[in-house]
């Protein structure tokens, strides 16, 4: 059985502009082009974004999270290095930040929309990022090759929580929230200002930008529950209602899977009004660094 | 001017330099065409129609499509202008044909080239070959096999189906001796266990390489009549330009065919349902899917149950690629796409012998290139 550390096929036709990419890429990290102008992200790297065209792009570390597309699973390899390792996947992912890029997929049993994370993977001579089954794809796996499970929890200042969990906290609202927002990133959508424009639109209201409707769920997860520490891997939120000015929210998380050998929790989060309306429904992954004894 | 053809509106230009170090023709193009944009007061979503250069050395094939994808442009005119010296000036009068013709607005002529020291080790030096074939993805089987499973899993669409499009253009090649599957039908059940290529596509599925060659001429309607000669006549087109590389398309289950075919309707005043004959590209089995539910023949997700219930014969309520497709005939390279124009002509002539379809009016005919990424739609109709 050939590996592919051993093939003997072409690599990237590296150029000056993509050199970052491909040199992160050995060090087994996945950075994208951010556009400072529009927000989006630019896959594959261009001197000028694609979508407004102007030249303000920096490299930004990307989550490494993303989805199956698609998949071909190549029988008959169009380069003839591949032959010793055929029949292998290749797939198209959806990254998180929205980009789709075409990848190596280690995976024996692919399906569409299957969650991927990044698997940085020696082809050749070469790290490439490939991606592979998100973890709960590959639980059993895991638990079956894990001797003794280690304690992934160790130093996490509030220790390891248990599935069933639960927290919440509310605030209120402001128009300072809404400055506050646009001063962070740039975001002045009329329908965050302007109020006579605002109560011809659906929402029939001024209302607050997205990010400060879950931002509360940042605050749930790093404060209260898996508590200090802790980031998101990965967010994937509906807006059902929108969140207009001198509301209340309340963000609440539910611990769905708890990982013993990583501190990594998979979470279902609502945001709330007062009136109980469900404002953001979603699910979120969570990772929370050891912060004691460091 | 009061008789203007077209106005120019915007100029770009790159200081130029002796030598460059690590730059890419592409990156080029890029920083010149915003000036350019920036230079007419325009927004680059303005832009639908595009000339470009040939690129000796980066991109040899499918450079409009390269070059759109990179700049996020989505045309309905392009066209790779090959003059030499005057292909600068040629592409001004094109841009001005392409607008007087309905096909455009605002059309970017860019040409540009790097200077950097190293030849190329590879023909091919762009985003495709730099971010696919490292992974294991090289040659347009893999792109055609994504587009295939993803339409699998959108609709439940079934191998059965997909492998009765192979088999149906195989019996229609039966009726055309010069089809290199002459004498060589296939059933589903062939197609099913001919070799694995790239899930889910079999081998029957792909059309085979020949060598081979096609030409149309084209003249003035009047000329025509003039002379007396049976003539096939263009009635509306359509074009459209979407990305080059698959992971870069907008949608892996409807293509830019869906747009250009529209348009194409639109001028001729006919619909899909009016056609006596569908021309239609067929790479693969999954472009002919994908093009009978963009032209509404089918709804979404629903090519099965047309190539169930039509035969594609020349009998048929839809003849469709009456000489075997290039599924059936055999795909002489670029020429493949001119073979579904020349057998529509033979039709609308009414001298398709041994396969001649009643009552010949109008043809759609389509052309495919890349990955379902460029796209011309023709209809055809018979000499009144
Ligand atoms: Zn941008």
């Amino acid at each position: 059985m050939s590996e592919l550390s051993d093939l003997k096929v072409p690599g990237p036709t590296t150029i000056a502009l993509t050199e970052p990419f491909w040199a992160a890429a050995e060090e087994g990290r996945l950075i994208l082009q951010h556009c400072r102008s529009c927000d989006r992200s630019v896959f594959y790297p261009r001197e000028i974004c694609p979508h407004c065209w102007s030249g303000g792009l920096e490299w930004r570390e990307a989550s490494g999270q993303g989805r199956l597309k698609s998949f071909s699973r190549i029988h008959r390899p169009g380069h003839p290095g591949w032959a010793p390792v055929a029949p292998y996947v290749v797939g198209l992912v959806e990254l998180a930040e929205g980009p789709t890029m075409l990848s190596h997929i280690l995976a024996d049993e692919p399906e569409v929309g299957m969650p991927l994370e990044l698997a940085p993977t020696r082809i050749g001579g070469r790290v490439l990022p490939c991606f592979r089954p998100q973890f709960h794809h590959q639980e059993e796996k895991t638990i079956m090759s894990d001797t003794k499970p280690k304690d992934g929890w160790a130093n996490v200042t509030r220790g390891k929580p248990s599935v069933g969990d639960t927290a919440e906290r509310s605030r209120k609202t402001s128009m300072d929230d809404i400055h506050a927002f646009t001063a962070m990133t740039g975001d002045r959508n009329p329908v965050h200002y302007d109020e006579e424009l605002a109560k011809k639109t659906p929402f029939g209201k001024l209302v607050v930008q997205g990010g400060i409707t879950t931002g509360i769920l940042n605050a749930v997860v790093a404060e209260d529950l898996p508590g200090p520490g802790t980031v998101f891997l990965n967010t994937n939120f509906n807006f059902k209602k929108a969140v207009g000015i001198d509301e209340t929210i309340i963000g609440r998380v539910e611990l769905t899977s708890v990982r013993d050998d990583k501190p990594i929790c998979q979470l279902a989060c609502t945001v709330t009004n007062q009136d109980g309306d469900v404002c953001v429904e979603g699910t979120a992954v969570t990772y929370t660094m050891p912060l004691e004894n460091l | 001017m009061s008789r203007s053809k077209a106005a120019l509106v915007g100029i770009g230009e790159l200081k130029p330099t002796r030598r460059t170090e690590g730059e890419s023709t592409l990156g080029m193009l890029a920083r010149c065409s915003a000036l350019a944009i920036a230079d007419a007061g325009l927004d680059k979503d303005a832009i639908d129609g595009l000339l470009v250069g040939p690129q000796v050395g980066e991109t040899p094939q499918h450079v409009p499509a390269t070059v759109s994808e990179y700049l996020g442009l989505a045309p309905t005119m392009s066209n790779l202008v090959d003059l030499g010296g005057a292909s600068g000036p040629g592409m001004i009068w094109r841009a001005a044909a392409a607008i007087g013709a309905g096909m455009c607005e605002t059309v970017l002529c860019v040409l540009g080239n790097h200077r950097n020291p190293e030849a190329p080790r590879s023909p091919n030096r762009n985003p495709i070959r730099e971010f696919d074939v490292p992974f294991g993805a090289s040659g347009a089987n893999v792109s055609y096999a994504l587009l295939m499973q993803a339409h699998m899993a959108a609709y439940g669409s079934r191998a059965e189906d997909f492998a009765l499009v192979a088999s149906r253009a195989r019996a229609n090649a039966q009726h055309n001796p010069d089809a290199i599957f002459y004498g060589q039908p296939a059933s589903v059940e062939d197609v099913l266990a001919s070799p694995m290529i790239a899930s889910p596509l079999h081998l029957f599925e792909i059309v085979m390489p020949v060598a081979g060659a096609e030409a149309v001429i084209v003249t003035a309607a009047k000329v025509a009549r003039e002379r007396g000669q049976k003539a096939v006549h263009l009635l509306g087109a359509g074009e459209k330009i979407t990305h080059r590389a698959v992971s870069q398309a907008p949608s892996l289950t409807s293509g830019p065919l869906k747009p250009a075919m529209a348009r194409a309707f639109a001028q001729s005043g006919t619909a899909a349902r009016q056609m006596s004959l569908l021309s239609l590209y067929d790479c693969y089995t999954i472009m002919v899917a994908a093009t009978i539910e963009d032209a509404g023949l089918a709804p979404p997700g629903g090519f099965g149950g047309f190539v169930r219930e039509q035969d594609f014969g020349p009998d048929g309520r839809y003849p469709l690629n009456t000489h075997g497709g290039q599924l059936g005939f055999g795909q002489p390279d670029l020429a493949g796409g001119m073979t579904h124009v020349v057998e529509a002509v033979r039709q609308l002539r009414g001298t398709a012998e041994g396969r001649q379809i009643r009552d010949p009016k109008l043809a759609l005919v389509t052309g495919n290139g890349a990955t379902m990424s460029e796209a011309v739609a023709l209809v055809l109709g018979a000499d009144e």
